[in-house]
């Protein structure tokens, strides 16, 4: 936005293009493993976005929900607790925070790598390209952590599903 | 031995069209629709030139992946049925010829050549730069670019944001600021640095597993970025 | 927050980007540790009772102050991270502007909602 006064028009050919945009964008067919998690990390992090947006939102009942400002009544605001834990409990919103608990792993996990690899960390150095042309950015280190995530996720929801459902 | 080399043709509507090519060793995708091209159809359009990756005309998607046609072995593809379709990204002049004005423009707007502070020294040099073996080997690889545009069309956020230079004019950003000769390095960060800059990158790493010339624009990237969230500019 | 975008370099609110991810990796870890890791579950849930229930926790200073750390940090990330989703997927001036104003004032509507909760559950 800083850029604001340098905006470039857009080529008159854009208009064309964007036809393919959706598929492009987010479906990582037939890419390496990053574009996955690049997919992965967007979806989880809307995902956990939209649980943080409820979180709060039910969280807030502690003290009587929306309609009360003041420092409320200990029997009215434990009530109103009670009542949001009861409506909560049900098999829908637990499996709903097994998914988040195996996204927001993913995310965590993920995002430590993306964090490290742009601060320039365990991408390798510059170098005189050889054949086979292997690219030093996606190492074993990177696919390593990725899976590590994935499989620390999984973990995560299995926790989880003991603890809800166990 | 025969495969079915299915190619797109964009009149009068996008569509598919099939064709049996007799394979012979050492074919490659180029030689496959250039084959097509001399006996079967004459009207199908593709660009190509040096037939050896050094043009980077060639550029389109072989089975789903940005690939160079003249660089890819039909046998290495391990498959009868090859689908051949223009890049991603672009838009589509004909079958499997795209415009790349875009992408061009994206590439100048970074300043991709060595920029002196003394303009006039640069102009009529009275001795050459000198530059280490290692300072080469820190931009050498993104020197061999040939801008085939395959990481351009692979990259996920060049698909969304029009605006976004995309990993080949980052990664040429990067190589002249990481010249030792160079000083433009706050002219190109000016540029780099917006909404729509380099803080679009996410790492997908998909530019670097595309590059046909084993550059690395993903690495390249993130070591830019590193210049540009360092807190002393 | 973002739209000091007119003022902030763009590698400004990404480097907070990415440090406010590491503050929730810490806060986050703690506030997950009351909820999962120590005591019964059940319990924790309740309103009042354990030692770490509901209302215990905001009375604790420590432990009430990680979680408003933590609703900051969230706050900023998550509407950050749509922000960026949402500028990629489509350009212009408009569209830009209109993405900062509702995304802030979601999120500043969510953290003084959740600073709310905190600062009233410490009182009851």
């Amino acid at each position: 936005m800083s850029s604001s006064a340098k905006r470039t028009p857009p080529p008159p050919v854009y208009k064309a293009r964007r036809a393919s945009l959706l598929r492009s964008w987010l479906w990582p067919a037939r890419s390496n493993l990053g574009r996955w998690a690049y997919t992965m990390q967007r979806v989880s992090g809307v995902g956990v976005s939209l649980y943080f947006l409820a979180h709060i939102i039910e969280t807030g009942n502690v003290v009587g929900g929306l309609s009360m400002w003041s420092v409320p009544a200990y029997d009215i605001a434990k009530n109103n607790w009670n009542n949001t834990v009861d409506f909560l409990k049900n098999p829908l919103f637990d499996l709903g925070l097994v998914i988040i608990g195996f996204l927001l792993t993913f995310h965590t996990f993920n995002g430590l790598r993306l964090f490290f690899s742009e601060f320039g960390y365990g991408i390798g150095k510059p170098a005189r390209p050889d054949y086979p042309y292997k690219p030093k950015s996606q190492n074993t280190l990177q696919d390593l952590i990725i899976w590590l995530s994935a499989i620390l996720a999984a973990l995560a929801a299995v926790y989880a599903l003991n603890v809800l459902f166990g | 031995m025969e495969i079915s080399l299915s190619v797109s043709r964009s009149t009068p509507k996008r569509h598919f069209e099939e064709f049996t090519i007799p394979l012979q060793k050492g074919m490659t995708v180029l030689d496959a629709l250039i084959y097509a091209k001399e006996n079967l159809d004459h009207s199908i359009a593709m660009r190509y030139s040096c037939r050896m990756a050094v043009c980077g005309s060639c550029g389109m998607k072989v089975n789903g992946r940005p690939m160079l046609a003249c660089y890819t072995q039909i046998s290495e593809l391990k498959s009868n049925r090859i689908k051949v379709e223009p890049l991603d990204n672009c838009a589509i002049i004909r079958d499997l010829v795209t415009d790349f004005a875009e992408f061009f423009s994206h590439h100048k707007s970074v300043h991709p050549y060595l920029i002196r502070n003394d303009v006039k020294e640069q102009d009529n040099p009275v001795k050459e730069f000198l530059q280490k073996p290692e300072e080469v080997e820190k931009y050498l690889q993104y020197s061999y670019c040939i801008k085939c545009g395959l990481c351009y069309s692979a990259c996920p956020t060049v698909a969304a944001d029009k605006e976004f230079p995309g990993p080949q004019a980052l990664a040429q950003a990067y190589r002249y600021i990481a010249d030792s000769r160079d000083e433009g390095i706050q002219k190109r960060i000016d540029v780099i640095d917006t909404a729509h800059g380099i803080a679009r990158c996410h790492f997908a790493g998909t530019c670097s597993s595309v590059c046909p010339k084993g550059i690395d624009p993903a690495q390249g990237i993130q070591l830019l970025r590193r210049y540009t969230l360092s807190l002393k500019r | 927050m973002f739209f000091l975008g007119d003022y902030l370099r763009e590698s400004r609110i990404m480097l907070l980007h990415y440090f406010s991810g590491v503050g929730i990796l810490v806060s986050g870890a703690i506030h997950l540790v009351l909820v999962f890791f120590v005591g019964s579950y059940e319990e924790n849930l309740s309103f009042d009772g354990g030692i770490f229930s509901v209302i215990a926790v905001y009375r604790n200073f420590a432990f009430a102050f990680t979680l408003e750390l933590l609703l900051i940090f969230v706050a900023f990330h998550a509407f950050n991270g749509l922000r960026v989703i949402l500028i990629e997927l489509y350009q212009g001036k408009k569209w830009e502007m209109s993405v900062n104003w509702v995304l802030t004032a979601i999120a500043a509507f969510l953290v003084i909602y959740g600073t709310r909760t905190v600062l009233l559950a410490r009182l009851i």
